[in-house]
């Protein structure tokens, strides 16, 4: 019987999300989205970071999201838009990772929506400080309430396909 | 996949961060008196907001200030996000433009 649990195996796998989350952040970037407030986003490649915190394990998750911030950056990025994603990746992934793992009677505390409900506003959250950071306009407090909001709506919505696909596509033989 | 109770205190709190937040600037941050306008990083202008004016920051740009109120008529950029601010009034508050390296800022004086 073959195995399909190999390294190799994980590793393609996991390319192929990374290629994934990529496309989507290509999509997200040439789909005209403004609602007025800078920095609003859907945050279509997190689908896939949703979707890896349920099937894979940490380190691929990590992986995944590290290369796709360095690719689309590189792609169609510029150094400013790089700083932003991974401030927005990284303070996103440093509260989802911790919080799929909390439990209680051995049963998972959180639901992959309540996870990428809170990715989604660390995520703002990061991008939010980094603005603070980089623009050296300290009065960006106007945009806190705005993007907890966003964050929540956009965050719950992505979960909800992310916690979809986890469920349907079908698990490695 | 079930939507665990803690889910629920998780998003009920974030909104009510957000509402509260929200609720304090309002309610504590004043009208300011002038408008910082600063490009690439350099300020080009202060305007006082109790006078109607309109002013272009750099090509393409049309900003007004109207009745106290200030906002980004014009733009040349192409999503047009700095437009779609509407007016600011308050400290604090800001129209930025990313491509044009525009950010215009209320202040107290």
């Amino acid at each position: 019987m073959k195995r399909s649990n190999t390294p190799l195996h994980r590793l393609t796998n996991t390319a192929l999300l990374t290629a994934i989350a990529f496309m989507l952040s290509y999509l997200e970037a040439i789909l005209p989205f403004h609602i007025g407030i800078p920095g609003v986003k859907l945050g279509l490649c997190h689908v896939v970071t949703v979707f890896a915190l349920r099937r894979l394990s940490a380190w691929e998750t990590l992986a995944i999201t590290a290369v796709r911030v360095m690719l689309s950056a590189l792609l169609f990025g510029s150094v400013a838009s790089l700083a932003y994603s991974a401030a927005g990746a990284a303070l996103s992934l440093a509260v989802m990772l911790p919080l799929a793992q909390i439990k209680r009677n051995n049963a998972p505390v959180f639901s992959l929506l309540g996870i990428s409900i809170a990715g989604g506003v660390s995520h703002n959250l990061g991008q939010l400080m980094t603005a603070a950071a980089l623009m050296s306009t300290p009065s960006l407090g106007w945009y806190l309430p705005i993007l907890l909001i966003t964050g929540v709506i956009t965050g719950g919505v992505i979960g909800a396909v992310g916690a979809l696909a986890a469920a349907r596509v079908p698990p490695r033989r | 996949m079930k939507v665990t109770r803690a889910d629920l205190w998780l998003t009920a709190t974030l909104l009510l961060v957000a509402v509260l937040v929200g609720g304090v600037l309002l309610t504590t941050v004043p009208r300011g008196s002038v408008v910082s306008v600063v490009v690439n990083d350099v300020e080009v202008a202060r305007l006082p907001l109790d006078t109607d004016t309109t002013y272009s920051p750099a090509n393409g740009y049309l900003f007004v200030i109207e009745d106290g109120r200030a906002y980004m008529e014009a733009a040349p950029c192409p999503d047009r996000i700095c437009v779609h601010t509407g007016a600011i009034s308050r400290v604090g508050e800001t129209i930025v433009c990313l491509p044009g390296h525009v950010v215009i800022t209320v202040e107290e004086s």
